[in-house]
């Protein structure tokens, strides 16, 4: 599904380089993101074997996202824009929240939902002869076919055979259905917030306006406040603005 | 038993610190642990993992202490959005979000995520907090205490008297006139990222010389009293979190340098004025900060002066507190921003809880340590050869002397964002190849960056001035490098000719002091360059895992992994 | 660690806590901002909606 939308978007995405750079910067943030599960992963696994395969996935991360970032900065460069800085992505404590059989699962879906966009973007720019685009997709690709595999591979052996592997594949698609709902909705709701807080914003004109002569803004040295008692003090308060 | 727990969270460096009958027993930042730069969330792991250090359970807890006041907090911000009215109606809904959606729930919060009683949970003031991590870590009985950052609940300075088991409070300087405000906007001028930045800003002024006084005296004024002012229609801190500052600092000052653009002092004159900028920026702060360290000399006439809070970890400033204020000795506690109020919430939780004053802090490496069957195991697992030395200093110091870097993650982690010597790359001191490497190929920074110097304390004389005081074990001060030493440890004096340098002795820094001996014994220097175990971006290396994929990510020579040795070619 | 707690036990605590923010704010220097207050603790209200998921999460490649 991801690889249709995909499809259909990219005249949209890659036509504008302002729009492009934006989508490459919250590609590295997903990255980065991944890259911060795997290393969580990596420490609470009790397999040395499992521990090794996340932190070398995990590095794959961190090196997609600093591709990413930097193809963004250099596209934002040269339009004549300030790049987006580094990425620095929250952690949804994916195997704390999902325990590892299941993680491996998200994990595995992800990477193949990543490859099919990706070899979407690839093709995309194969069609247009840009080689420098399409070779930096086609490795990007090469580690999600591995990450793919791998994950894959590992699912089976937790889970203990192909069927219990489909089964937890079914889950977590479930899942995250279940948030991609939730996450289309918040979309809605914070429109929503941000519209009715900025219609709030005007109502505070009245506060406003006697804010100053009851709460002036105070220069120079002020009393300590009321949590520390002080035996003495030199210091003069300020005049008031 | 009396176990305490502070924690600090929301803002900047989350962080947790257990103190058990007075001792610090363990304190860590969340993003050691998450791998997420300056992370924020509320520090479940970190607060895990402290408990687990000490062989606790949550329910073992006296008190949890959070380090500031969320509804004090709250007051300020819809203070300062009434008095921005109507500039800040784009930051408005982004404010209350914060606030309202999840700071003010913080308490609840650390409740549930810990599974106590709402009833142990409790807050202190943010500025107290900061006072509370510098003196009753010190060696002090008595001291001045200066609190210096960009804003608590609605304070940016705060000066107390420390006496005993007692904290109190002289005066306050209140937002929006701050220091760590002002340092924060002129960061995000010159093109970082903030609370980032601000290290990089300070190593670029030794670069450039402070010409830009007569447009810096229109942004601040220090007073006769010793406090400060701004001038708050060049700056936008209600209405710009991000920069911080408007449209009047640039007709000031010339246009902002875009964010991301590489530097070259060498032959970019716009480099050289915004190099120029940052010394400015550096020497009015400091001055700022010299006039409130007399201030408080002044109104406390004590002996020794503490110092905390994010811009208390300007080293050149502290530098000058040194030498001017008229303290006898100046202490700063290794994590003195807002990392370092869990730890100063955890000590007032403790006063609150036993009215005993806490035992002085003895040494900065309180986090998790390394495992050598995980070590092994991972290496194995990760196809990596290793040896296991019988005499790992011994191998170290060779590797080092052959002008290798070498990667050392042995025992605890270091509580603050300097490295120590347990989670550190070494490397010689002599040639500046060494530093232009380390920055380029292995910390990939900006070329300016300076390295700092770890030296023998007995042996520090020999090298360098300025040295002998409180704030060079935890590499919060400067040394001045005697002028004759300079070319021979190269690589670790900056372009000023200062360093900002850590005296090394058992009890500061055990391992790294064994390195130092050995060096001596071969009738070398016994110094060496100490930088961070980090890359680009990333928070210092905590456990194996981190140390093994850092070792993969940059070419390194060797890494020290508690006994055992990996090395580039044999891997 | 911990058993997750119950929502109702979760919205108690919280309702516990909006009265200490009320007794916080009831002083000579706050009390004009209460109306305020209330106003946004409703809006309050939206934002458990929008709470919880980031858009760029990991191992998820938006599209648009």
């Amino acid at each position: 599904m991801n690889a249709l939308l995909a499809r259909i978007s990219n005249p949209i995405v890659w036509r504008s380089r302002h729009h492009a750079a934006r989508k490459l910067f919250e590609f590295s943030l997903a990255e980065h993101g991944s890259m911060l599960d795997l290393f969580a992963a990596a420490r609470l696994t009790s397999s040395a074997d499992r521990r090794a395969a996340y932190l070398r996935h995990a590095l794959d991360e961190r090196r997609h996202a600093a591709m990413f970032a930097a193809k963004s900065a250099e596209m934002r460069r040269d339009s004549g824009r300030e790049s987006l800085g580094f990425p620095n992505a929250d952690t949804d404590r994916l195997f704390e929240r999902l325990g590892e059989q299941r993680f491996l699962a998200f994990v595995h879906r992800g990477e193949t939902r990543g490859r099919r966009q990706f070899e979407v973007y690839r093709d995309w720019f194969a069609d247009r002869a840009d080689k420098r685009n399409r070779a930096f997709f086609d490795g990007i690709i090469r580690d999600e076919i591995r990450h793919e595999s791998y994950t894959n591979a590992l699912l089976s052996e937790l889970a203990g055979g192909e069927r219990e592997r489909r089964a937890e594949l079914r889950i977590v698609a479930g899942w995250e259905a279940w948030r991609t709902w939730r996450r289309a909705g918040r979309f809605l709701a914070e429109r929503i917030y941000y519209a009715s807080m900025v219609a709030l914003y005007v109502l505070l004109a009245p506060f406003a306006l006697f804010v100053g002569g009851v709460r002036p803004v105070r220069v120079g040295w002020c009393s300590p406040p009321a949590v520390c008692q002080p035996s003495h003090s030199s210091l003069r308060t300020a005049p008031q603005e | 038993m009396t176990a305490v727990l502070g924690i600090s969270a929301l803002y900047h460096d989350a962080a947790a610190a257990l103190v058990v009958d007075g001792e610090v027993v363990a304190a860590i930042q969340q993003e050691r642990l998450s791998r997420r730069k300056n992370d924020a969330s509320l520090p479940k792991d970190a607060a895990l993992a402290c408990l687990s250090l000490a062989g606790l359970s949550a329910t073992d807890l006296a008190a949890v202490v959070f380090y500031e006041d969320p509804f004090a907090r709250l007051d300020r911000v819809l203070l300062s959005t009434l008095r921005s009215f109507p500039r800040a109606w784009r930051q408005f809904p982004h404010a209350i979000r914060s606030q309202i959606g999840s700071k003010v729930w913080v308490l609840d919060n650390l409740a549930f995520t810990l599974g106590i009683s709402r009833n142990r949970v409790s807050t202190v003031a943010h500025h107290q907090s900061h006072a509370a991590s510098a003196f009753f870590a010190s060696a002090y009985d008595e001291a001045a205490v200066l609190t210096i950052d960009g804003v608590g609940e609605s304070d940016t300075t705060g000066l107390w008297m420390g006496k005993g088991s007692s904290l109190e409070c002289l005066g306050t300087i209140e937002f929006p006139h701050s220091l760590g405000l002002l340092y924060a906007a002129l960061t995000a001028y010159l093109g970082f990222e903030v609370n980032e930045g601000e290290f990089k800003v300070m190593g670029l002024a030794a670069f450039g010389a402070p010409k830009y006084t007569q447009e810096f005296s229109k942004l601040i004024k220090i007073r006769e009293d010793g406090s400060f002012e701004l001038s708050l229609s060049y700056f936008a801190f209600h209405t710009d979190v991000d920069l911080g500052f408007n449209a009047k600092l640039e007709e000031l000052l010339g246009p902002r340098r875009p964010r991301g653009k590489p530097w070259d002092l060498q032959s970019s004159p716009e480099d050289r004025r915004y190099a120029d900028i940052a010394a400015t920026l550096q020497r009015f702060t400091e001055d700022a900060i010299v006039a409130l360290a007399k201030a408080a000399k002044r109104l406390t006439s004590s002996e020794f002066l503490c110092m905390a809070g994010g811009v208390a970890l300007n080293c050149v400033a502290n530098a000058r507190v040194v030498q001017e204020s008229g303290f006898k000795n100046v202490f700063v506690q290794p994590a003195a921003g807002d990392a370092g109020g869990a730890l100063g919430a955890a000590y007032l939780g403790y006063i609150q809880a036993t009215g005993k004053r806490p035992a002085r802090m003895r040494s900065a490496l309180l986090g998790p340590s390394i495992s050598n069957d995980k070590a092994r195991n991972t290496a194995a697992a990760l196809g990596l050869k290793y040896t296991e030395p019988s005499d790992i200093f011994d191998e170290v110091a060779k590797l080092v002397l052959d002008d290798k870097i070498v990667a050392l993650a042995r025992g605890r982690v270091e509580w603050g964002p300097r490295a120590l010597g347990s989670r550190s790359l070494l490397a010689s001191p002599k040639q500046a190849e060494m530093r232009d490497r380390m920055n380029r190929a292995v910390k990939r920074r900006e070329p300016f960056r300076p390295f700092a110097p770890a030296v023998l304390r007995s042996e520090a004389h020999k090298w360098f001035d300025h040295w002998n005081n409180d704030l060079s074990p935890y590499m919060t001060g400067l040394a001045i490098v005697k002028p004759e030493c300079r070319a021979q440890i190269a690589a670790t004096t900056h372009v000023d000719g200062t360093a900002r340098i850590q005296t090394v002795d058992e009890d500061s820094s055990p391992d790294l002091c064994k390195l130092l001996q050995v060096m001596k014994q071969r009738n070398e220097a016994p110094i060496m360059l100490n930088t961070s175990l980090n890359g680009n971006g990333e928070p210092i290396v905590c456990d194996e895992c981190d140390a093994l994929a850092f070792f993969l990510s940059h070419p390194i020579d060797a890494l020290v992994l508690e006994d055992i040795l990996l090395q580039r070619t044999s891997s | 660690m911990s058993n997750k707690p119950s929502k109702l036990s979760v919205i108690l605590f919280h309702v516990a806590t909006v009265g200490r923010l009320f007794r916080y704010f009831i002083s000579p220097e706050r009390i004009f901002m209460i109306p305020l207050l209330i106003l946004l603790l409703i809006s309050g209200i939206l934002l458990l909606v929008t709470g919880g998921l980031s858009y760029v999460a990991p191992f998820i490649y938006t599209v648009f």
